[in-house]
Order: structure tokens, then sequence, then C-alpha cells
């Protein structure tokens, strides 16, 4: 055995010796490269055009087994150009190509199976005018049809090996220039007719590409390497491209969009020859650790450019934060202020024909889970974010891509927000229909409050937003195209702004609503809003504290943010209760409703105007201790149009007011009894006021006062007096009280201010309004004036510009018929006017004197008659502040007349009667007496009157000082006695003093004895009487 | 006898000659036109204008001037009358018997013995 073996073994070596020997003797025999070379040379100068160099060209046969192989040493292709980098266009250190033997010796045929080539130089070169150093290739041109082929089939190279390849490539025609440095590669293949396989495995090291274009590219690899695998098994052919750039940089423009992003790409596929359809496995694409999924086919179409597409695709978990170190830095520093992180997953696919045209469908899931963001210039962090968002992308019409929010979650501090809805249009408007729902505490929204708004909140709100509005529109704050429906509930609210307001409420609903309805109560309405609360506390310091309960308010408002026309606004309120105070001023009102609304003036738009209704059941009211209300129902409604052009807040509104108020009682402390206020019906215009019903008690006073008031716009305006003419009617009027409430109405400051070194503090004088022309016809059937009562009181009651005129008025007493003429003025404080015009047609001499004692200061002999008479005064006066008479000022004229009066006795008449020796009966009738006389100062002058009692004639004068104290005279000028007696009475009424004196008056009243003096007494009596009697209304 | 009813003709003569002569009448005659001015005793002022007008005031009354109110005047020899005119229509008169007027100096009295005395003030 051993030597069979042995046997077998010598002979192998044998055979295998005289093998080597005989390869031997043919490569350097037979072929050698002396011999081979010129062969080579000859052939290559046949086809290649540019200069061809290299130093041998040999045999292989080792390294090429079992193909011999023909190896080419420093091959060099020559082929200077202009501008070229190199006048070299390809070294080849080491060539070799593996040939077949069999037809290269017997078939002449050059056939290569393989191709080494180690240490390449290349250098490709494009000139401006698109000359290039490559195109050495002889082609004959004689024979057009004719395809350039190569001098050895493809299909039989199974090999190729490069090793150590260095190449660039410029283009001075397009700007190119490309790259690429120790690359070596080893491509394998075999094609048969049934079958064929091919694997590519190459490695290199950097690979540049620059593009210097309008649009500059440059593309850097700092290594490479790829593996290309493909098998093919009847139509289909499976196989793998593998792509690793450990460092990738890419840049376009100035924008760098990859700088040293590792990128790994792992495409398994499946070619289907047939349908020339590609299919790709779990194909992996990764970008750093960010990995795309892809499982789905790409089939181009044979007959057209259309490339159909049906690709899913998803994604491993993304960090946030690994997204955005991939992001180009340009855009990275748009996000400097942003913190984001959180988990990020696509699950989708895209569907459809890519073609010039045509882009396929993309649908991709989106899921966000433990989500972080935060945003310097925004004070919230944002946490525990989720998201499941579905993106249908439809590149063809953008109007058609969307975004479906299924659900967006995010939580800020104690805050939670969920957000869902969708965003249509995705590529263009943006159209965003989203559903907001959050739970907010509101302490925590301070920081996001502009830094100039001192508003500290507290409590929770619970919102349900929906919205729809285009992103344009909200970027630009369009609210006119931003619609906006929901609620916000607040919970335990407490707002402080400003340090000023508070506003605060156990449970309140805000409702919001930009819904178009039908019943718009202004013509832009933006948004319906609404406010639902049953207890709310608001406080303005020094302004206002109040507290409603079940609050309704529904309102409306107008682009608030649209600055070239005023704000359009309407509220209507609702109040069960509401409890204010303003000031030292509180008030109880319950039921209360009404609106407001704020609408652009029809005469300048820029101008608010505001009309408003208001409606109470009960109303509780009052301003500290000096007044208080309480009334029923108060009904009011009215409107103002601002007027920038005027001044007066008054004409700058020129208010409309309706007024119903029934049942009201007012109480002020300037009174003592409370003025009731059964019921006021009044419609107010800057032109004209229409008191339509007014019924007021006052103690024991109850009037009614109805009339126009008009000019009260012109009164403002300081060009016409008010005006007003009313009626008064009253069953009862108290005329001091009335004349208290209304003291003081009009009169200037500085009026008052000219008196404040004369007027007492607590002086307050009756002040009669100025510029105003008031006409008040009276129809009193009972009046109090002091402590008299006067009935049936009819005539008119004149305020003039500062002038009270009480105008021949006629009333009846129990003491006469009376009519009276009053003036008073109030030109100053410590300088009022008061004059009367008084005329008494059928007195009852003592009820007169008890009606009015002061007349008793005038006449005191008066009251030593009984019966009626006639009497006129005229009397003016000017009073202090005080009512305290001027002395220097007072004047007074007046006239008595009586006939058949009887004269009382007294103490005093008793004396002149024994003085004059009057024949005493025990009742004296004095046929007839016409007094005149004045008031001048404190001289009250009587002037000469006559009496006629019985078979008697006495003159009687004189004059009394207002201490009462007497120089009278009394002449008898006619009695039984033979002589004519005079009697001077003076002293005062407590000491008279009687002294018989000569007759003074003897012939006064005898005309044809009248002297000079005795004429000219009768002439003033006469003057005296004649201008009180002109007054007397017949 | 005779030369007593001569004495008594006589007398009688002589008593209705200066009689008719008013002879007992003490009347002054007084020039009106002194009187127009302004005439101040103490507080009290008086006015008087040429066309028979005039105005008093009193200044102890916080009364003005411009606020002074309104009279008439005639001087006729001695007599002042004075009517002062109320604005409702009634009229005050006064008399007054002047003993003295010069261009400084107004004096005048009533009937019952109350007498002013003014010294002009312009």
């Amino acid at each position: 055995m051993k030597k069979t073996l042995k046997i077998i073994g010598i002979s192998l070596a044998s055979l295998i010796t005289v093998l080597i020997i005989a390869v031997f003797i043919l490569l350097w025999v037979i072929v050698t490269p002396d011999k081979l070379t010129p062969i080579v040379r000859n052939q290559v100068d046949k086809f290649i055009l540019c200069t061809t160099d290299f130093d041998t060209v040999d045999v292989t046969f080792f390294s090429t087994f079992p193909h011999v192989g023909l190896q080419i040493k420093n091959l060099a292709l020559i082929n200077p150009m202009p501008d070229a980098p190199s006048d070299t266009l390809a070294f080849v250190e080491d060539f070799k190509a593996s040939l077949n033997l069999k037809e290269l010796l017997f078939n002449n045929t050059l056939k290569v199976t393989a191709v080494y080539i180690r240490n390449v130089e290349a250098h490709l070169f494009v000139d401006a005018k698109g000359n290039t150093n490559f195109n050495i290739v002889e082609i004959d041109t004689t024979e057009e049809d004719t395809a350039f082929e190569l001098p050895f089939d493809l299909i039989n190279l199974h090999k190729i090996s490069i090793k150590n390849l260095n190449a660039d490539y410029t283009d001075h025609n397009s700007g190119m220039f490309a790259s690429i440095n120790d690359m070596s590669a080893l491509i394998k293949g075999e094609l048969t007719i049934e079958d064929a396989w091919a694997k590519l495995t190459m490695e290199s090291g950097n690979i540049v590409f620059n593009l210097n274009d309008s649009t500059p590219l440059a593309a850097k690899l700092q290594s490479f390497e790829t593996k290309i695998e493909g098998e093919k098994s009847g139509a289909d052919i499976n196989g793998s491209i593998r792509f690793e750039m450990p460092e990738v940089f890419f840049k376009m423009d100035t924008i760098v969009y990859a700088n040293a992003l590792p990128v790994e790409i792992d495409l398994p596929f499946t070619f289907n020859l047939d349908h020339q359809k590609v299919t790709l496995n779990d194909a992996e694409i990764a970008l750093n650790k960010i990995k795309i999924f892809l499982n789905g086919t790409v089939h181009p179409s044979a007959s057209s450019n259309d490339i159909g597409i049906d690709m899913a695709f998803h994604t491993n978990t993304w960090e946030i934060p690994e997204v955005i170190e991939i992001i180009p830095e340009t855009y990275k520093s748009m996000l400097n202020d942003i913190t984001a992180n959180g988990n990020l997953e696509l699950k989708g696919n895209a569907k459809g024909t890519y073609n010039d045209s045509l882009m396929p469908i993309i649908t991709a899931n989106v899921f966000l889970a433990d989500g972080q963001f935060a945003y310097k210039k925004f004070a919230l962090p944002f946490k525990n974010i989720s998201a499941d968002v579905l993106a249908y992308l439809d590149l063809n019409t953008d109007s058609l891509s969307m975004v479906n929010i299924h659900s967006l979650k995010a939580q800020t501090g104690k805050n939670t927000l969920e957000i869902s809805g969708s965003i249509i249009d995705l590529f263009n408007k943006m159209l965003f229909k989203v559903n907001v729902n959050s739970n907010l505490e509101l302490v925590e929204l301070k920081p996001v409050l502009p830094s100039d708004m001192n508003l500290i909140i507290k409590g929770k709100a619970k919102a349900n937003m929906n919205t729809d509005f285009a992103m344009n529109d909200m970027q630009n704050l369009d609210l006119q195209k931003i619609k906006l429906n929901g609620d916000i509930r607040l919970i335990d609210m407490e707002a402080v702004y400003n340090d000023s307001i508070f506003v605060n409420s156990p449970d309140a609903i805000l409702k919001i609503s930009s819904a178009k309805t039908a019943n718009n109560k202004i013509p832009d309405k933006l948004f319906d809003i609404e406010i639902l609360s049953k207890d709310m506390d608001i406080e303005m310091i020094d302004v206002v504290n109040a507290t409603l309960k079940e609050v309704k308010l529904k309102a409306q408002v107008s682009d608030f943010m649209d600055t070239t026309k005023p704000i359009s606004a309407h509220c209507d309120f609702d109040f069960g209760n509401l409890n204010a105070d303003m000031d030292t001023i509180d008030a109880a009102i319950s039921g209360v409703s009404g609106s407001l609304t704020m609408i652009p003036s029809k005469k300048n738009k820029n101008n608010p105007e505001i009309r408003f209704t208001y409606n109470n059941k009960k109303i509780a009211a009052r301003m500290g201790n000096t007044m208080s209300f309480t009334g029923d129902i108060v009904k009011l409604k009215g409107k103002g149009i601002y007027d920038d052009q005027e001044k007066e807040l008054f004409l700058q509104w020129s208010p409309d007011l309706n007024a119903n108020i029934s049942n009201g009682i007012l109480h002020m402390s300037s009174l003592n009894v409370p003025v009731e206020i059964p019921s006021i019906i009044f419609d107010f215009t800057p032109e004209k006021f229409v008191i339509n019903e007014s019924h007021v008690i006052l103690d024991k006073s109850s009037f009614k006062l109805s009339g126009v008031i008009t000019n009260i716009d012109k009164y403002y305006r300081k060009t016409d007096l008010l005006k007003a003419n009313l009626d008064f009617v009253s069953d009862n009027t108290n005329i001091n009280q009335i004349m208290d409430i209304v003291s003081g109405f009009g009169t200037s400051d500085s009026a008052a201010a000219t008196d404040v070194d004369v007027v007492s503090k607590e002086d307050n004088p009756f002040m009669v309004p100025l510029g105003i022309d008031v006409l008040l016809n009276t129809w009193v059937k009972k009046a109090t004036v002091g402590q008299t009562i006067i009935e049936n009181v009819q005539g008119s009651l004149t305020v003039k510009d500062g002038v009270m005129i009480l105008e021949e008025i006629g009333f009846t007493c129990e003491a006469a018929k009376m009519q009276l003429t009053a003036i008073y003025r109030s030109p100053r404080k410590n300088h009022l006017f008061a004059g009367i015009d008084f005329h008494l047609l059928d007195v009852d001499i003592a009820s007169l004197l008890k009606m009015i004692p002061e007349i008793d200061t005038l006449v005191p002999m008066l009251k030593s008659f009984a019966g009626k008479a006639e009497f006129h005064l005229g009397a003016q006066t000017n009073l202090k502040s005080n009512y305290e008479l001027k002395m220097s000022t007072l004047r007074a004229s007046a006239a008595l007349e009586g006939q058949d009066l009887v004269l009382m006795d007294s103490e005093t008449f008793s004396e002149i009667a024994k003085q004059l020796v009057f024949n005493k009966k025990t009742e004296n009738i004095v046929d007839s007496i016409s007094v005149e006389m004045t008031v001048f100062k404190d001289e009250i002058d009587i002037y000469p009157f006559l009496i006629v009692m019985d078979k008697y004639k006495a003159v009687v004068s004189g004059r009394h000082n207002l201490d009462m104290s007497f120089d009278y005279h009394i002449s008898v000028t006619d009695s039984p006695l033979p002589t004519r007696l005079g009697l001077d009475v003076s002293g005062n009424i407590q000491n008279l003093k009687y002294k018989l004196v000569p007759c003074k008056y003897a012939n006064l009243y005898r005309p044809e004895k009248q002297k000079a003096v005795e004429k000219r007494t009768m002439e003033l009596k006469k003057l005296i009487s004649d201008a009180l009697k002109e007054n007397v209304k017949q | 006898m005779r030369k007593l009813s001569a004495m008594i003709v006589s007398l009688c003569f002589i008593t209705f000659t200066l009689s008719s002569c008013d002879l007992f009448n003490t009347k002054k005659d007084f020039d009106k036109t002194l009187l127009p001015g302004k005439w101040q005793q103490g507080t009290l002022y008086e006015r008087y204008y040429s066309n028979g007008d005039g105005i008093t005031w009193d200044t102890s009354d916080d009364v003005t001037e411009e606020e002074a109110l309104p009279f008439t005047w005639t001087l006729e020899e001695d007599d002042l009358i004075q009517i002062h005119i109320l604005e409702m229509g009634g009229k005050v008169p006064k008399y007054y018997t002047v003993t003295a007027l010069t261009t400084t100096n107004l004096t005048y009295h009533d009937d019952y013995g109350k007498s002013y005395s003014f010294t002009r003030v312009d």
C-alpha cells in the first residue's frame, strides 16, 4: 500500500515538474516580453488615439491560474490639454488581464475573463468648450451605424479587481469636480443563458464631489464601502445593496445639510425581470441613529417614465435630540431657544405613481411619547407630551394633504392640554380644525402673560374650545376669519389686576362662539360671549365694590384687533342680585337686567354710539348719610352718540333717556322727610325733556309735575337759556320744603366765592338757578307757606336766569282773596333780593294780622279795627345770606281802604277819645278809611288819612320806626265841639304820651282851602295808591 | 276912638298887605345844579344825576354802587323830594327840606326831625 502511494506521489510530482518546466519554457523562451510587447503596442495603437506608453507586456500563468494573463506594467495614457490638471490621462502601474488561451491561440480572439488593476492614477478633464481628454478610443466613423465595441467581450469577464485607484474628474464646462482616493473594488460575476450572479465589493478613501453652478453643491465621503450582490434565479434577481458611509458631508448653496453624518443603506431586493419590478424587503436607511425601514415595490413602467411605488415604511424609535442633531446647522440655529425631547416613531406608506409630474401619496402615522418641550421665550415648559397623528401627504394636490391629530396631549406644571382635530390643505392654507381640552391652574399662567400686565390670577380653568382657522389668518390675528367655539369653566377664580381690580368667582362659565347667527345685535359681530356665574365679586379700588349673584351676561364683540375702526359690542346682562358700593354710595339691586350696545356712530364711524336698557325689580341705594333711595321697578332706555368735536361731557354724548320709575323713596339728610316717588315717566333728549308723568310725595306735600323742558343743549353751549314749561298740580304742597330741595342749583362757584368774607359758613340761602327760563304753571289745592294755609293757588312761577318770579298767583285763604306777585333774586349769597306785590282784595283784618303778623309792624293801629278791608302792598329789600334784612335797602308802600269798620275799644283808643272829647259808644263804626303808608329803611310814614266816625272826622298821620317808637298827630277836623283840636301821640307802645296841640290838618280834606303843602301831601298819597293798584288783576 | 279905628284899619291893612306879599315866607331857593354828584355821609352814599335820577346805597349793608337803589328827585326852592321806585311798581316818596347846598356840602331834614349831612366825594 505504501509502495502504491509512493509510486502515485512520485508520478504526480514528476508530472507537475514537467508542467512547470513546460510553462517556464513557454514564458521565458517562447512568449517573452520582448516578443509580446511590440505585438500589444501595435494593437493598442490601433484604437487608442492618445499617446500610450508602457514598459513591458508580459504573460502570466501562476497569478492568473488557470488562465494565462496579459500583464502590462506602467501603462500611461498621455493626452495633454490646456488647463488640464495633468497631461496624464491615466497611469496604471500594473494592469493584468486574464485571457482565454485557447481562444487566443486557436481562434486568434481576445477573450478576457478577469482584469486586475493596481495603483491607478487617472485625471479626467473637460475644458470650458466641452473637449475632453478621455475621448481617446478610435471610432470608425465611416460606418455610422456601427456601434462601438470593446476589443473583448464583457460577458466573459468574471472578475475585475481594482486596488488603489486614485482618480479625479474636472469639468470646466459644467463646473464639476469629483475625485476618489484609494479605491479598491472587487467585482465578480457570471452570466449564463439560464442564470447569472454578480458581487461587488468596493471601499475607498475620500470621495469628493463639487459643482460650482448657480446652486453650488459640495459632497464628501470620508470613506465609502459598498457591497452589492445579485443572483438571477429564473425571472427574479435577488440581491442586496449595502452602502456604508461613516462620514458624509453635503452642502448645497451655503447650507450644510450633513457634516460627518454616518449613513448606512441596506437594500435587500428582488428584481423581477418579467415585470420590471423591484421589491424591497426590510430595507434599511440609517442616518446616524435615525433608521427608516422600507418594505414594498418599485415598478418602473416599460412604456413610460412612470414608476409605480407601493412602499411601506416605519422607523425605529427616534430620540428627538438625535433628530435635531442631524438637522442642518442653519436650521438648527432656529431651534437654539428650543429644548425638545421624546420618542418619535413614524409608520406609513408611499403609494402611487412617480414621474416628472406625479408623486406618490404618502400616509404616515406619527407617534410621540414621553415628549418634553421648552421654549426660552415661552415661560412654561411642556412635559409628558404624547401624540398620535396621521399625516396624509398628496404632493400632487396640496389641498388634499392633511394631518389628522388623533390625540396630542401635553402637561405643563399642573396644567394639562389635549388637542385633537385636523389640519387640511397642509402645504398651502393649512386649515386647522382643532379641539382643545385643557385643565389649567391659572396661577401657573402668570409667566406667559405680558410682563407689563400686572395680573395675578388663581383658580382652575377647564376649557373646551373648538377652533377653525387658516394658519395665515392666525399669524395675522385676523379674528374675522378665525372661528372659535367653546367654553371655559373657571373654578375658585381670584384675579387681581394692577393691584386695583379684583374679580372673584367660585364658579363661572365663559362661553365663546364665533358662529354666525341671525340674532346679531351689532353689524360686524365677531364673537358671542356668554358668562354665567352664580356668584361673582368685583372690586375696583376707589371705584366700585360689587357682588353679583346669578350672573348671566351675553355679549357680542366685533374685531377688537382691527385698529382701523372702533370696537362694536353688545351685552345683555341679567343679575339676580347686585350689591355694590362706590365710595360713599352703596346699592342693593335685585332682578337687574338690560343691555348695553356700543357701535360706531353713523355720523362719524370713529366715534362710538352707546345704547342701553336697564330694568330692575327692586333697588335700595344709599349715598353716605346724605341720601338714600329705594324703589320698585326702574326701567331705563337710552342712547348716547359721542362727538369728539364737543368739549362738554354732556354735549359729547348728547344722551337720550327714557325712564320709568315707580314706588321710589328718596331720603336726603337735608330734608326731614322722605321724598316718595310713586311714579316718574320721562323722555329726555338734548333738545327736549318731556316729563310725561311724575308724582312726588314730600311729607304732606303731594304733587305731580309734567311738561316740557327745552334748549338743554343750548343751555350747555351757553347760547340760550334752559327753557321749561311745566305744570305743577298738587293736592297739598309745602313750599318751604320744595325750595330747600332745589336751592343752589346752577349757582356758580365764582358767585359764591365773592362772599367768603361776609357769608357765614352755616348760611345756605336759596340760590335761584342761573341760565334757565322755567315757567311753572301751578294749581295747588292746598299749600302751606310758613304757618299759613292757602288754597286754590293758581298762577305761574317763573325762574329765569337767576330770578324767580311768582307771577300773579291767585289764591284764597281764610283771611282774604289774594293776589301775589313776588320776585326773588340771588345774584350773590350775601345780596339776595326779595320783592312782592301783594293785594288782599277782601281781607278780614283780624285774620290778616294772624296770617301776616308783620303787618302789625307796618300799621300798628290796624289791630284797632275790625271788619273787611282792601289792602295793597308793594315791598322790596335786599337780604343777607341769613335772610336778615339789609335795612338800608328796605322799601315799601301800602294802601289800606276800608268801610264800615269797627273801631275796637282799647286803652289807647280810650285815652285818645278822652283827650279829644270823643263820644265813645259800645261799638264805634268807622264809615270809611283810606290809609297810605311807606317804609323807607326803618322809617314807617303814615300819610294823613281821614277817619269818619259818626259826627267826627279826624285826620291821622305820623311816623313810627321799626323799634316801635311813635310820633303821631291826630287832627279832629269835625266834631260837635266849637273848636278843632289836635293831639300828638308819641313814645312807645308801652308808654305813649299824649299832648293837645293845634289842629294840623284842618283843611287837608277841604280841597278849596288846601294850600301847597296840603296839595303836595294829597298828591303823594295818590301817587302811592295809584302805583300800588296798577298791578291789581281784574 | 278915631285913632283906635285908624290903628286897627292900618294894622289890618299891613297884615293883609304883608300876607299878600308873602313877606313871612322864609323858604330858601337852592341852586339845583349843585346837587348832581356823589355825596357821602359815613357809609351812606347818594348820587344825583342831572336828569332827575339818582341812586343810593349803604356800604355798611354790603351794598356796592353797582347794586344801588334808584330814585327820582326834584328840588324846588328848599323842597327836595325823592321818589324811590320799587321794582314791582310801588313808589315811596320822601320829602325833605334842604338847609344847605354848596359845592361840597348837602344838608337836609324831614318833618320828623331826621337830618342828613353829606359831603361831596367827587
